[in-house]
């Protein structure tokens, strides 16, 4: 091996480290003693220089803290399933009825620039119409707020799916006999097959992992966990340990999302731009 | 069985009309050919008697019945189509059982009609198979099967053929032909391919640009074309055409090329002037071969082709284009060698210069 | 398609769902906005119409101007960085690990950043960058002198850098994707005139990447536009104004000093300006396709 692929491999090794690095710290974190978190030299062998506890988790279980992951699971859930049956029809409708009116590329296009729009642009006329409504701090407004913003993205994501499959199978459902409806369950639906799935997947990460609507439309009664995260910072007084042990379970969904659907993340950036 | 009819249809796709004026007869149970080069609007007047598409302007009849508005299964429709499109995600039994199960046919006569057609079409022993699993052939056996097996009135064939490796396409046409004998059904076949056309096509109509060009039998397009178009594209080798001049004295008509001359008595009522001649490859000979014809004239040998047991001679004779001559033989001749070529008059093709309609042929000439 | 009748309405029935839900609230975002841009809420007072006069305030005002200097700095440089570190790396892998399976594998671990949400990243890169955290345990621990990650003179960029550590993987993916669909023949060519390095890279690599490159890079900088969630989570804008980024004032604004109507104006304003900076975004997509 030359030394310049031993140079170059260090460096890919560097960024691995920069990469994974701050997220391990946050790990050991949460399984640390509340004095051992910052000490200097970093403790950051486990069994070597600390031993692992898991006092963060029982202090995170034992409060409302841990309901905060449920209330997320609700919310990124009934609002991902909504956005996607609505988002399969539009998009079936983009895919398949090009020239028809409200399907066209115009249309296509406005309905994409929506997720481009800044959410503290917005966050404040929705804001005054929940509490206009008097639905401020619903699950309610989270979530149908939540599905509006998911359903673009689940369109984009679906079409160019249903893109791929050939017309002509649907022609031959249509000959055979196929009402509409029974055509998207039992042809289109099934060769959609892994392509909804990751669709599924990657919009529930998104609102798994939204924040700014989450502190603002709710916060108070209704709390994800991205919302709760703000209060456990008490500036020097934070508990540390907690705060990374939030941090940690938060991210166990995307790690698992990651880990599944790894294919479908490379095929959608390959095939699509 | 039903005598279809389009009555002035028209489809028009961004105000561009795939399908102009279109109107056909279709009798019953016969193999009614529609033939045409990509992008002539076959394949959407084949979707309107199907009865994906609703035209435009224009009526469909089934048996005089307007079906216009009526859907493929109410039309008592098959289709066959060009990429086959079997559902990937069922088997083959399941691909051919489908519209069967949508009439909600009690199961064991599903199973019973199913297993029918594949025995017919010899591939009952793929049936468990997926799409995927199956070969070319095997995937059009079962697109066929599928229409066949619903009984309908009338089976549109979308460019059967076309995928299909060469040496299997002659055979799937002798089977097509059987199947249509022995179903006696409509059967439509939709091609681009004038080979499939003059083997299977009882009544053939050619379309271009949206339009028919002409409707007939095989002898009709093959002796009588309605214009240059279709005698080149009808024919098994591409039709030679080149120009000519017709010359007329008192009791003689003559027709000049370059490369030869001929004169006749003055019977028909061929005008005067600049023409295109057209001759068939397949109706010219080579002298040293079959003999002197009537009309004879020299070239040279620029390529031979052979092709299955015939071969075909491209030769300069000083025309702008180089002339194909086709024989039942293995001809194998040096690059530049002199060659003299023969044929009689009758087999002269005379289209006018300015719309290239057929005048006459050398036949009616002769008187 | 078959329709009954020439003008089927399936597909507009298709659309229903999508677009009742989307503009149940679309519909009222921007009237709302555009209403409320020429009133004043004053506490205790009733609603004032002021003309222009909030429009006049924000172009007057110095803080906006301050703001968009920061949005430039962070946007910006961190987009550049992001999107060159981005094309190292993938172009590094590529080149450097030949097994597809390893390589896949190590490309999946560079993704994780990524998928974690902001908030969850704000934690990480709390922990390391406040004064008593990871950063300055393992500078004091070296013998280096700490520095203040989250001063005035630092935070900006220290919330660069952790948005650089967050959103790197997306350019890295795109651009790894661009070049992987390179042919392997392009490069025996090279390898046969043996073209150099750099070469190479001008000749064959880039103008597969180009398009992989721009995307990434707009996408990118319209996002760093778009997102304040480390700004609330991390610094909230300060010490002082240190991190105080366009969006974040328009935010600061809406629920920190509650001037609606000032508010409104301002977010409108960014509303335009990222429509506008969108359909740039689109026309150049649109142009590939």
């Amino acid at each position: 091996m030359g030394w310049k692929k031993i140079l170059g491999l260090i460096g890919l090794a560097i960024y691995g480290v920069w990469t994974l690095g701050p997220y391990y710290l946050t790990i050991i974190t949460s399984f640390k003693k509340l004095t051992d978190v910052f000490s200097i030299p970093p403790k950051i062998i486990p069994y070597f220089d600390f031993t692992p506890i898991l006092e963060a988790y029982e202090r995170v279980f034992s409060t409302k803290a841990a309901w905060t992951f449920v209330t997320s699971l609700i919310v990124a859930s009934i609002a991902t399933i909504i956005a996607v049956l609505v988002g399969l029809l539009a998009a079936y409708g983009f895919s398949r009825f090009p020239k028809a009116p409200m399907n066209d590329e115009r249309s296509f296009f406005i309905q994409l620039t929506l997720r481009m729009l800044p959410p503290f642009a917005v966050i404040l006329p929705i804001v005054t119409y929940w509490v206009f409504l008097g639905l401020i701090d619903t699950y309610f407004a989270l979530i149908w707020t939540y599905t509006i913003f998911s359903v673009p993205l689940a369109i984009w994501l679906i079409k160019g799916f249903v893109d791929e499959i050939p017309k002509s199978v649907e022609d031959a459902a249509i000959a055979d006999g196929y009402s509409f409806g029974a055509r998207l369950r039992r042809i289109v639906i099934p060769l959609l097959g892994a392509g909804l799935a990751a669709t599924v997947a990657l919009t529930w990460l998104f609102l798994w992992n939204e924040f700014l609507f989450a502190l603002k439309i709710a916060g108070g009664e209704v709390v994800t966990y991205t919302a709760y995260l703000p209060q456990l910072r008490l500036g020097q007084r934070t508990l540390w340990n907690v705060y990374a042990a939030m941090g940690t379970l938060g991210s166990i969904p995307p790690l698992i999302i990651l880990i599944v659907f790894r294919k479908y993340i490379i095929r959608l950036y390959l095939g699509r731009r | 069985m039903p005598e279809i009819k389009l009555e002035n249809v028209s489809k028009l796709i961004d105000q561009k009309p795939i399908v102009d004026n279109v109107s056909l007869e279709i009798p019953d149970k016969s193999l009614f050919c529609i033939l045409g080069p990509p992008r002539s609007g076959k394949s959407m007047v084949m979707r309107l008697i199907a009865g994906l598409e609703i035209p435009d302007k224009g009526r469909i009849l089934f048996d005089g019945e307007d079906v216009t508005s009526l859907g493929p299964v109410e039309r008592k429709v098959a289709v066959a189509f060009q990429d086959f499109a079997l559902y990937p995600h069922l088997t083959a039994f399941d691909n051919i059982a489908s519209p069967l199960k949508l009439m909600k046919l009690p199961k064991d006569e599903i199973r019973r009609r199913v297993m029918d057609v594949a025995r017919y079409l010899k591939i009952d022993h793929r049936l468990t198979h997926y799409p995927s699993e199956l070969s070319g052939g095997e995937k059009q056996r079962v697109a066929i099967a599928r229409a066949l097996v619903k009984n309908a009135e009338v089976i549109l064939l979308d460019e059967p053929l076309v995928r299909l490796d060469y040496k299997i396409r002659e055979d799937m046409r002798a089977e097509l032909y059987k199947i249509q004998r022995e179903v006696g059904k409509n059967v439509i076949l939709i091609t681009s391919d004038p080979l499939d056309a003059m083997s299977l096509g009882e009544r053939i109509a050619i379309m271009n640009e949206g339009k028919v060009l002409q409707l007939g039998t095989m002898e009709d397009l093959y002796e009588t074309p309605a214009n240059i178009l279709v005698g080149r594209y009808f024919g098994v080798v591409e039709m030679n055409i080149f120009d000519g001049e017709v010359v007329k004295t008192n009791d003689m008509i003559s027709i000049k090329t370059k490369i030869f001359e001929t004169s006749f008595k003055n019977t028909g009522n061929l005008p005067e002037g600049k023409v295109k001649i057209g001759l068939r490859p397949e109706h010219m000979s080579i002298v040293e071969l079959s003999g002197k014809k009537e009309i004879n004239f020299k070239g040279k040998i620029v390529l031979t082709e052979v092709v299955g047991s015939d071969t075909i001679v491209h030769i300069d004779a000083g025309l702008k284009e180089l002339l194909r001559v086709s024989v039942p033989a293995i001809y194998r001749r040096q690059i530049g060698e002199g060659i003299e070529v023969g044929f009689n008059a009758e087999s002269l093709y005379i289209f006018s210069s300015e719309d290239e309609k057929l005048l006459a042929r050398g036949g009616d000439l002769i008187g | 398609m078959p329709s009954r009748s020439k003008y089927s309405r399936l597909p507009i029935f298709l659309q229903l769902p999508a677009t009742i839900i989307i503009w149940s609230l679309v519909g009222y975002v921007l009237p709302w906005l555009i209403f409320t841009l020429f009133h004043r809420y004053p506490l205790g007072r009733s609603v004032e119409f002021v003309g222009l006069d909030n429009i006049i305030m924000m172009l007057q005002d110095k803080r906006v101007y301050g703001a968009v200097l920061r949005t430039v700095y962070y946007a910006g440089l961190g987009t550049l960085i992001e999107v060159i570190l981005g094309m190292v790396v993938a172009l590094a892998l590529v080149n450097l690990i030949k097994n597809e399976k390893i390589r896949f594998a190590v490309l999946m671990l560079f993704l994780l950043p990524m998928c974690l949400s902001e908030a969850v990243a704000s934690i990480i890169w709390i922990m390391l960058a406040t004064p008593e955290g990871y950063l300055n345990c393992f500078l004091r621990a070296l013998g280096i002198k700490p520095i203040p990650w989250l001063s005035i003179q630092w935070s900006l960029t220290t919330l660069m850098i952790a948005d650089i550590w967050q959103w790197t993987p997306l350019p890295l993916l795109l651009i790894y994707a661009a070049r992987t669909s390179i042919p392997a023949e392009a490069y025996e060519v090279a390898e046969l005139d043996r073209l150099s390095p750099w070469t190479t890279f001008r000749i064959v690599t880039w103008p597969y990447i180009k398009y992989a490159v721009i995307v990434a890079a707009l996408f990118r900088m319209i996002l760093m536009y778009i997102t304040i969630d480390k700004f609330i989570m991390i610094t909230y804008g300060g010490p002082g104004h240190a991190s105080e980024v366009i969006g974040f004032y328009v935010f600061l604004q809406s629920f920190g000093y509650r001037n609606i109507g000032y508010a409104a104006t301002l977010s409108f304003a960014t509303l335009v300006t990222a429509a506008i900076i969108t359909y740039f975004f689109w026309n150049a997509f649109r142009r590939r396709e």
